[in-house]
């Protein structure tokens, strides 16, 4: 494998860069539109890591479990909060769990990977003790219910992100 | 004045310029882990948690709520600060504060920042007014370049000054495990670096790095009980100063007015510190390019004014000088910035305590002086002592 | 399976409005029109420049005591600027290299202007030389500090 090298700012720069420094609104009162246009990298780390990594290499949910509380967490933290203890047990979950909520947003932003309406469910996955948040899809929103099953439906292209899962979709009506 | 405050734990990471194999949780998690142990305490006998970073560096608001369970504020009361420069001396004092109110016996700090996240001269620009002066700022290095000519003009100091200073904190850095750069360098090597923003030169300049530091803070009565000789924070001042200085580039037509002339003055006042040289075994200043020292040193009142240059051509900043001044290798070491105001405090107590290793200062060390500073103006600065 | 580590790139293009607010924007407007104005504090007389809404010494409202600065003045500081560095206003790095200065403006005594100066050469730039401002023409000025292009030396 090629030695692994941060992506360099000047590449990133090139996604950010604007047009104009700043446009002038208004002289009287004075208002002034500028521009904070910056690219961040984040490390997901460790843990976070191999979750996205099972994602992207295996269609694999992973979660992991606190020895002190036994929680089953999913998405996996680094820490559990309420024990303050360092979680190492991973444990796979199965792609499909119980649908706890869900809501319909009739907006969306630029930054939300769908355009209306934007489903969102909380999923408790079989296996886990958490409820992971995510979007559904192949349904219809007034059909919504809790209790209802849904499973996981991967992207064929993966990156290594939480929207290598599409979407999760109810059982029966797939 | 309500209880008094000690340091019970200290802890840090090793401070380094990239750390890609963790997040921003779990390298702040390392510290307070080792802040803990030191401490001989759980989280569960933590009663407040004072964090602090400066979000724009990460590109991360709310990244307090982010790191909850790694820095160990699950469910529990505390503040998050971001004052800049003084983020971490602010977060210290505000620890300081709420145990010394009487309401909390035991306070953990916890300071971080991940500058591996963005290139922090971005970031630091937004800290100049955006139609006045942000087109023209130099960021951080333009106030050193406008100090250092300034000090060169009005004293004798020369350039080989100022290396030599970044030489001596290099030195000190090489004995500090948990240090950034351990540079093994001359004064020659520092007058043929590069220059960024003239008479600053790369050497001169903080690097960005990544790395946190956490302080455990216990009322006298929990600090007594603790497995480590308790570190007194004894007093603290902090001064701000207006910010149209700042905009005019820190340089403004005589006579100026120094925050850190004011906040230095009121504390030693309140202390019986006449003789700040004689009276403080050790200094951390919180000093972010060599060119600052000389400034540091004159309004923290270790001289007379213009003579600052003529202590470090004599050497006597060094460990085994008479006034020893950034035992750890300083911020131009090690700058993770919203840690490094925790870490002066620290790098004191760990002087004081003598477990300084290498790097312990060979006067025996019974006050320290250790200051934050940020934003051309904000000021910090903490008087610690052995004696409660 | 690889343990490289995971790196996520967030590029972020945010916009931000700024009112600069009565002082700052009467200071903006004048120098739209070629003008370099402070404020004077009614209570101690300091000049401010920017101009400001309070006198931080005083803790008073600074008012509208405006007082019009020739646009020539002398340097009490400088520096050159040889770094290439990011700027976030335009998303990519600033052109070097430039020279910055603090200059009191003949009228202001007590506030120093922050500026760019024409001159490059670090051999010809010092302390106590006189400089004047170089405005945009009319037309192209918007109430920004770059309608001055930068500081000439005269003599
Ligand atoms: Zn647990
Ligand atoms: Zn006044």
């Amino acid at each position: 494998m090629a030695k692994w090298k941060p992506t360099p700012y000047a590449d990133m720069f090139d996604r950010v860069r604007p047009s104009e420094r700043f446009k002038i609104l208004s002289l009287d009162p004075f208002v002034a539109q500028g521009r904070l246009a910056m690219a961040y990298r984040y490390f997901a780390g460790p843990v976070a890591g191999r979750f996205f990594r099972e994602l992207r290499d295996h269609r694999r949910i992973m979660g992991i479990r606190c020895r002190t509380c036994g929680t089953v967490y999913v998405p996996p933290p680094s820490v559990c909060g309420q024990c303050f203890e360092i979680p190492t047990e991973w444990v796979e979950v199965a792609p499909r769990g119980i649908l706890e909520s869900y809501t319909c947003a009739n907006y969306s932003l630029p930054v939300h990977p769908v355009s209306t309406p934007v489903i969102y469910g909380l999923v408790r996955l079989d296996g886990a003790d958490t409820n992971l948040i995510h979007l559904l899809g192949e349904v219809d929103p007034h059909a919504l219910r809790s209790g209802l099953e849904v499973e996981a439906v991967f992207k064929e292209e993966r990156q290594g992100n939480i929207l290598d899962i599409h979407y999760f979709r109810p059982l029966d009506e797939a | 004045m309500g209880d008094r405050v000690a340091i019970m734990g200290v802890g840090q990471t090793d401070h380094r310029y990239m750390r890609p194999d963790v997040n921003h949780e779990e390298m702040i998690h390392e510290a307070v882990r080792l802040a803990l142990e030191d401490a001989g305490l759980t989280i569960r006998d933590i009663d407040t948690v004072i964090f602090d970073n400066m979000d724009l560096f990460e590109g991360h608001y709310l990244a307090d709520a982010m790191t909850v369970d790694g820095a160990g504020m699950y469910l529990k009361p505390g503040l998050k600060m971001n004052t800049g420069g003084t983020s971490g001396g602010t977060a210290v004092a505000t620890g300081w504060q709420h145990v010394a109110s009487g309401l909390f016996e035991t306070a953990l700090v916890v300071g971080w920042q991940k500058q591996d996240a963005s290139p922090s001269i971005g970031s630091l620009v937004t800290a100049r007014e955006p139609l006045y002066d942000r087109e023209l700022a130099a960021g951080a290095v333009g106030i050193f370049a406008t100090m250092g000519l300034q000090y060169m003009q009005e004293t004798g100091c020369r350039e080989e000054h100022a290396a030599l200073a970044r030489v001596i904190m290099a030195d000190n850095a090489r004995k500090n495990p948990h240090a950034h750069l351990k540079l093994e360098i001359t004064v020659e090597d520092v007058l043929a670096s590069r220059v960024l923003v003239w008479p600053v030169r790369l050497l001169h300049m903080s690097p960005t790095s990544c790395g946190a530091c956490a302080l455990v803070l216990g009322s006298e009565a929990r600090a007594r009980k603790g497995p480590k000789t308790p570190v007194w924070i004894r007093d603290l001042e902090t001064a701000h100063r207006e910010v149209s200085v700042f905009r005019g580039g820190c340089v403004e037509p005589r006579p100026q007015v120094s925050a850190i002339e004011v906040a230095a003055g009121r504390l030693y006042r309140r202390n019986g510190i006449t003789d700040p040289a004689g009276q403080i075994d050790v200094w951390e200043l919180y000093t972010p390019s060599s060119w600052a020292l000389f400034h540091w040193m004159e309004l923290f009142g270790i001289c007379e004014k213009g003579q600052a240059w003529r202590l470090v051509e004599k050497e006597a900043i060094r460990l085994d000088g008479p006034i020893p001044i950034e035992p750890s290798g300083g911020v131009v070491s090690t700058n993770p910035i919203g840690a490094s105001g925790v870490i002066r405090v620290a790098e004191a107590a760990l002087q004081i305590r003598k477990e300084a290793g290498e790097r312990q200062v060979a006067k025996d060390v019974k006050t320290a002086v250790a200051t934050a500073w940020g934003a051309g103006s904000w000021i910090v600065m903490f008087y610690l002592t052995r004696e409660a | 399976m690889s343990d490289e580590p995971l790196e996520i790139v967030i590029p972020m293009d945010l916009r931000f409005k700024w009112s600069a607010g009565p002082h700052l924007g009467h200071f903006l407007r004048e120098l739209r029109e070629g003008n370099i104005v402070a404020n004077r504090c009614p209570e101690c007389g300091r000049l401010q420049l920017p101009p400001t809404p309070v006198c931080g010494r005083c803790h008073v409202a600074m008012g509208t005591d405006w007082v019009p600065l020739s646009t020539k003045g002398t340097v009490i500081s400088y520096s050159f600027v040889v770094d290439p560095m990011y700027d976030a206003g335009i998303g990519d790095m600033r052109p070097v290299p430039y020279t910055i200065a603090a200059i009191v403006l003949d009228g202001g005594p007590d506030v120093a202007f922050f500026h760019r100066l024409e001159e490059k050469d670090p051999e010809k730039v010092r302390v106590g030389m006189r400089v004047e401002a170089v405005f945009r023409p009319p037309g192209k000025r918007q109430g920004l500090m770059e309608d001055i292009i930068h500081f000439r030396t005269i003599d």
